[in-house]
């Protein structure tokens, strides 16, 4: 056994020391490991500092409520980190707080535009490269849609050729948003998604 | 009739070719699908429980495509998880280097149980008012509890036992009858590996000398000592193995009927 995953197992055995001054001595040593995490997801958020004690406390008291169910101590802080971003991602998706998670820039917020004008006898390819010239996206954004679905490529990739072009880092995850914000806006025109019912 | 049937059929023609048409082009038919899917909830719930396999997969440089697919759409078609997923995807990947904030405040640990509470908690389990009495069972995360206890210094017992107690427990009103029970098990300097349990009893209504008589059982593994509470409500039981404390069980039996 490494050190790392004997490290894990000594904190996990510590957390579950019912009652002992061991566990609040180990619950107190996970607090700035989470709470690092809680705020690097939120720091984008205007509250930030409180969000993440707040994310972080509920995320102490899920980790002691089920440590019975880490089926790996040798991972305790990697499961640790998976409850805390969990509880980052729900608080962020609650609906009353409807926060929205800033990313890098988009082509979000772009004017709808009518139905785009469709060949009637188009098969399906050449209807679907149609929409996408005609809707109002980004080149980067037709090249990121286009990229993984017709020219089968994963997001590393896609990413490492926008850097290129744009001479500035674009991550996997950055290729995930704007291809999901850019079928979003597909998806609106009703008309385009009635004629591709169709087909399937 | 004829124009409509014609018609009709001309329909349903057009749309079989346009079904043979998706069905032979895997790729367009992929994205059709994200653009026509209609997930729900259930779906996001889904997908963010996937998320942190989805994530290793691809940190690790696997094929996370193909490992989840149902995944890999969902992102797709949801702009709420894909922006979660992004959330994930980033802090992962910064793991080693994540910012540091200019001020971390302290946990609350209130949530954890105090060795007390855990202790009671314990003890409503282990003690089992009866008809005749009471009979506590002790067990391995009792024993825990009491150990975490901060530790008062126990007088030796009479004189006899220079030791302190390996335990005390006192327990307040554990039975309908019993007021107090306090229970201490001392070593047996003469006898290594052996201790004697001693019993004080307070019963409701009951005084000296009046609280001679009353029986003290203890079992262990299939083995038993009885002892008789003296007239201050003691009584002492020697010969319990101290390796098998975990598994005692104590009855104290205060009425005529005898268990």
């Amino acid at each position: 056994m490494d050190d790392l995953a004997a490290e894990n197992e000594r904190l996990f055995a510590d957390c579950a020391n019912e009652g002992s001054p061991a566990q609040a001595a180990a619950f107190a040593e996970l607090w700035p490991v989470l709470y690092r995490i809680a705020y690097a997801m939120l720091a984008r958020q205007t509250d930030a500092d409180a969000l993440a004690a707040d994310c972080t406390q509920a995320a102490l008291i899920k980790i002691y409520r089920n440590l019975a169910r880490c089926e790996s101590p040798a991972r305790f802080r990697a499961w640790c980190g998976q409850i805390v971003r969990r509880t980052v991602i729900d608080e962020l998706r609650r609906p009353a707080l409807a926060r929205r998670a800033a990313l890098p820039a988009d082509e979000a917020g772009a004017p709808t535009t009518p139905p785009i004008e469709l060949n009637e006898s188009a098969d399906l390819r050449s209807m679907l490269v149609a929409a996408i010239a005609a809707a109002p996206l980004s080149e980067r954004s037709r090249r990121v849609v286009l990229g993984r679905f017709f020219e089968e490529q994963v997001d590393e990739a896609l990413a490492q050729a926008e850097s290129a072009l744009s001479d500035q880092p674009v991550l996997p995850s950055h290729v995930q948003v704007t291809r999901a914000k850019n079928l979003a806006k597909l998806r609106a025109d009703s008309s385009l998604v009635a004629r591709l019912r169709e087909f399937l | 009739v004829l124009f409509s049937l014609f018609y009709s059929l001309f329909s349903i023609f057009c749309i079989r070719n346009k079904r043979m048409d998706a069905q032979n082009d895997p790729q367009a038919r992929r994205l059709a699908e994200a653009l026509v899917a209609n997930e729900d909830e259930a779906d996001c719930l889904a997908c963010l429980d996937g998320l942190e396999a989805y994530v290793d997969a691809q940190l690790a440089g696997e094929d996370y495509l193909a490992q989840m697919p149902q995944v890999a759409q969902h992102l797709d078609t949801c702009v709420a998880c894909a922006e979660a997923y992004a959330l994930v995807y980033e802090v992962r990947l910064a793991e080693a280097n994540l910012p540091l904030p200019a001020r971390i405040p302290p946990p609350d640990l209130a949530f954890l149980r105090s060795p007390l509470q855990r202790l009671q908690e314990l003890l409503a389990g282990a003690v089992e008012p009866l008809a005749t009495g009471l009979r506590l069972v002790f067990s391995q995360a009792l024993l825990a509890a009491l150990d975490a206890l901060p530790s008062t210094a126990a007088p030796a017992l009479r004189g006899e036992f220079a030791a302190a107690p390996l335990f005390e427990l006192l327990l307040a009103n554990p039975a309908p009858a019993v007021e107090s029970l306090h229970l201490s098990l001392y070593p047996d300097g003469a006898r290594p590996g052996l201790g004697t349990l001693r019993a004080q009893l307070a019963l409701v209504g009951r005084d000296w000398p009046d609280l001679a008589g009353i029986n003290i059982v203890v079992r262990w593994l299939g083995a038993e000592q009885q002892a008789t509470s003296d007239e201050w409500g003691e009584a002492l039981i020697p010969g319990v193995p101290l390796d098998v404390v975990a598994q005692l069980v104590v009855e104290v039996i205060t009425s005529e009927e005898k268990a």
